[in-house]
């Protein structure tokens, strides 16, 4: 059947996402985004949020300065932004000061029929200041289409119509350090100001904003870069589809704004689900007293159904690594390498056994085999699956009969298929290499095509490498010499970037082992990952049905050559970190590495990611070592926010594929990691319990 | 068992396995036609339409004439789309109709209780009481949809629904006219509304029905043209 245009699709299942995230208040509007790409109105905020998990990436300019915000709803009453400003003229002799700023901004109180929604926030809270300011804001609802809003503001908000501090704290600290630490001692401290303004939607489309602005512009006014005539902002906005918005603007009596905004949801894909229908269930014919294990005693039987099922499960997009048969029972090592559904996975090759098995197998013993080792142990009964094919709660129930254990041992090479090993399989695809950031060019990329190779030798045991062709790109054109007093072992990345345009991204012999019940092992040899190369060995506690699992990782590291070719350089540390992680619950993973890092500094990282059992992940990571903030330059400290996204979001199909990014607000040498690409804890965690019962409803996918 | 119809199943398993995978295994049959024409149809508008020509050429007298198996037609209006679709498998009285690129129908008497590959899939329901209803043509019955959300979890959404006979009418599909009664089943729940609409033959069989798939999707038009 064929698809329909994707563009109304896309429209629509927004759309019908939003209706269900929606719960079903008329009273209140879709909450605006101001120019600082928060919920506000233009400098001032509302005591707004946005919807539970909204992501919002939106642009504005008006006169010097331009503003790009990625938002983020990180709970239902907290919203966390990270914006990137340019001031054209702030930062004399540059051509432009650019800033990097954190924003928090929680709603504490909800509204109600007679009182007004209340939030508090924090801007630019860790960057160097520029925009600092703190406020309280009260939001109330007039009827379905107007909001109004007034609050209170410190900082840059109390820089016209200012009065003293009403809590007494007149003095408010200048600007000290390299940025990038929390400005305690600032926060609402001198004069505050008030603020206020109103926003009125007359069509489901179309939204008119006014505001009172209490933000002067004094440094930009000061710098001779703006006029500002009025305390007045106005203009409207306009939804051409449903999380996009374009906005005109008249600001400060004098300019004129622009602004855009793309608001959308990781809990709701565009595309829903478009994974082809499964091979439907093979029922049994007859009695099961008829059922005997007769077959067993065939020579060749075994074999011929292994190659069958091996082929069946290579035409869904999966692989067989072994298979062991008696009369009742098939234990079967699973490899799957298409559908990041984990359940899916399992669902499709159970049914899949239903054709291919005979009929006195009643039991089916799944072992999702990751990187030659077994990640757990999932246990089905046959005739469950006959009977809850198509019952209404048929994935529910299957799950309350369904034991989730421990992989049994791998068993030996007569129960694998036959010419599983060696295999060597190559890939090649486009790759994307970007830097932020840079003042002299925020975005940088390069485009290019990566080839891969990998030589499987044995169960866990193979050989990888990865090399690049630059097609095109800037990232060469970066000039930027490192002034750090540490290791530059990441500083000088545009080096590498401009030397190692066509270079060897890694090149490893790794080895995956299970040595003990409940453990994880990995050795890894060679050159690990574009700056470094060496030996890594990790070791990973992680019981099945366990929230918490513990890791070791102990590395000797030799920094490359800038070529990324197969020479070293004479920096070589050994860097290590015992690791916890642990799932918090609600869609909150959080994880603490302690040790040492890549410069020799030793510190510890804490994370913290809000994850979606579709496979989005959106987290923040910060690192305090015993390097201090003025040796490790600006800054103060290595933190960042990082994302994932499933690509089967974004096409509706299956794929195990991921877009993963790490956004730093500055790339310094503290606080550093080696890159390792195959850490175990991400590998195994997906086939245990806790994510297995969170997606099992797609068990029938 | 014995080895050797062990090995006639997989036979019969792997041309199964050709078909879900889109490549159908008579290829001179019209089925196999109206596949691949359908399968362009994914390549544009001009293909699109190539194939929807393919499948109207076949969609006659004399080419359903020549079918040997029995044949679904199913139309969604809301994509601009439609296919046919043969059987794949049968279990409890569910019966589940491949259609080409993958998408599948399961019908139990007529009545849809799911469907794999359209997006925003009807997951599984539970329609039995909807079933007695339509047969009766009359009364009263509760419908239990299930969808998967963003997040992958099971979204539980009952309707309630009321069934009346609208007597009877003579339908055509593709030149084969049946005299049929008409049921309408008209439902409500959880903010959304309704109706599907039945073509029994004498002997209970559904010909035609008009069936609504959820929020997203709308309704599906089904049309048996080969029982």
């Amino acid at each position: 059947m064929a698809v329909g245009k994707a563009r109304s699709r896309l429209g629509c299942g927004l759309a019908s996402a939003l209706a269900v995230a929606l719960p079903a208040v008329p009273a209140e509007m879709a909450p605006t985004l101001g120019f600082y790409g928060m919920p506000g109105l233009y400098d001032t905020p509302t005591a707004r949020s946005l919807y539970d998990a909204d992501l919002a990436l939106s642009f504005t300019g008006a006169g010097p300065t331009a503003r790009g915000t990625l938002a983020f709803q990180i709970t239902p009453r907290l919203t966390g932004s990270l914006r990137y400003s340019r001031v054209e003229g702030l930062d004399p002799p540059r051509a432009a000061l650019y800033d990097r700023s954190l924003d928090l901004h929680f709603r504490f109180l909800d509204e109600t029929e007679w009182l007004p929604a209340m939030a508090i926030g924090l801007r630019d809270f860790g960057g160097t200041g520029t925009f600092a300011s703190e406020y309280i804001v009260a939001s109330k609802a007039l009827g379905p289409r107007i909001d109004v809003s007034a609050g209170i503001g410190w900082g840059r908000l109390a820089t016209r119509g200012e009065f003293d501090n009403p809590l007494g704290l007149d003095t408010r600290p200048p600007f000290s350090g390299l940025g990038g630490e929390p400005g305690w001692d600032q926060w609402f401290r001198g004069p505050a100001a008030f603020f206020g303004g109103i926003a009125f939607r007359p069509t489901d489309r179309l939204t008119l904003k006014a505001e009172y602005s209490s933000d002067a512009y004094e440094q930009e006014v000061a710098a001779g870069v703006l006029e500002v005539d009025s305390a007045l902002n106005f203009g409207l906005e306009y939804q051409w589809r449903p999380g996009a918005t374009l906005g005109l603007h008249y600001l400060y009596g004098t300019e004129v704004g622009v602004s855009a905004s793309f608001v959308f949801n990781p809990r709701h894909s565009p595309m829903g689900d478009l994974s082809p229908a499964g091979v439907p269930v093979a029922v049994r014919p007859g009695a099961a007293s008829e059922w005997d294990g007769a077959w067993t005693a065939v020579p060749g039987q075994a074999q011929a159904l292994r190659s069958t099922l091996a082929q069946l499960l290579e035409a869904d997009g999966m692989g067989l690594e072994y298979l062991e048969l008696s009369a009742t029972t098939a234990r079967l090592g699973l490899r799957n390498a298409r559908y990041d559904s984990e359940p899916q996975a399992l669902g499709r090759t159970a049914r899949v056994l239903t054709h291919v098995l005979p009929p006195s197998v009643e039991t089916f013993v799944l072992e999702p085999v990751v990187e030659g080792s077994g990640a757990s142990r999932v246990t089905l009964r046959r005739s469950d699956i006959e009977r809850y094919e198509h019952a209404a709660d048929g994935a529910a129930l299957i799950f309350a009969r369904t034991e989730i254990g421990e992989a049994g041992a791998h068993p030996g090479p007569e129960a694998r298929p036959e010419g599983l090993y060696p295999d060597l399989s190559f890939g090649l695809g486009p790759y994307l290499a970007t830097s932020f950031f840079d003042p002299e060019a925020p975005i940088r990329a390069d485009v290019g095509l990566e080839a891969t190779a990998r030589l499987d030798l044995a169960p866990g045991l193979s050989a990888s490498g990865a090399v690049r062709l630059k097609i095109a790109g800037d990232l060469d054109e970066s000039m930027r010499v490192s002034d750090s007093v540490l290791p530059h072992v990441r500083s000088d990345a545009n080096i590498y970037d401009r030397e190692g345009e066509n270079g060897i991204q890694y090149l490893t012999l790794d080895y995956f082992f299970r040595p003990a019940e409940n453990l994880y092992g990995r050795v890894s040899a060679g050159y690990l990952e574009p700056m470094f190369g060496g030996v890594s060995g990790e070791l990973l506690w992680k019981p099945v049905d366990s929230r918490l699992g513990l890791g070791a990782e102990l590395n000797y590291a030799r920094q490359r050559d800038f070529d990324k070719l197969f020479g070293f350089q004479d920096y070589d540390v050994v860097t290590g970190h015992v690791s916890a992680y642990y799932e918090l619950g609600g869609g909150f993973d959080a994880q603490l590495d302690v040790g040492r890092y890549l410069a020799g500094d030793w510190g510890a990282t804490v994370s913290l990611d809000r994850t979606f059992a579709n496979g989005w992940r959106i987290g923040a990571f910060a690192t305090l070592t015993e390097v201090s903030a003025e040796e490790f330059g600006e800054g103060s400290f290595d933190k960042g926010i990082r994302i994932t996204a499933p690509i089967s979001w974004f096409t509706g199909r299956p794929s195990r594929s991921e877009i993963a990014t790490t956004i730093r607000p500055v790339q310094r040498d503290g606080g550093q990691r080696i890159d390792i690409r195959n850490r175990l804890y991400p590998l195994v965690r997906d086939y245990h319990e806790s994510d297995l019962s969170e997606e099992w409803g797609r068990f029938f996918r | 068992m014995t080895a050797l119809s062990a090995r006639a199943r997989c036979a019969a398993l792997a041309a199964l396995f050709a078909l879900l995978a889109g490549c159908g295994t008579a290829t001179d049959s019209p089925l196999a036609t109206a596949l691949s024409g359908i399968r362009a149809s994914l390549g544009g508008n001009a293909a699109r339409e190539a194939g929807e020509a393919a499948l109207a050429a076949q969609l006659t007298p004399e080419a359903l004439a020549r079918a040997t198996r029995p044949l679904l037609l199913a139309e969604l209006p809301s994509r601009d789309a439609r296919a046919t679709f043969v059987i794949g498998g049968e279990n409890r009285g569910h019966v589940t109709w491949i259609g080409a690129d993958g998408i599948g129908l399961v019908l139990r008497g007529g009545v849809l209780t799911s469907t794999r590959g359209l997006g925003p899939d009807l997951l599984a329901s539970d329609t039995a009481a909807a079933l007695a209803a339509i047969r009766r043509g009359g009364g009263s019955a509760t419908r239990a949809h299930r969808y998967l959300g963003g997040e992958h979890q099971v979204i539980g959404r009952d309707f309630a629904c009321s069934y009346v006979s609208e007597g009877r009418a003579a339908i055509e599909i593709v030149g084969t006219r049946h005299v049929t009664r008409v049921v309408a089943e008209g439902c409500a729940g959880n903010g959304a509304r309704f109706e599907n609409r039945y073509w029994i033959g004498a002997d209970g069989f559904v010909w035609q029905s008009t069936q609504w798939i959820g929020p997203e999707i709308g309704e599906v038009t089904l049309k048996q043209l080969v029982r």
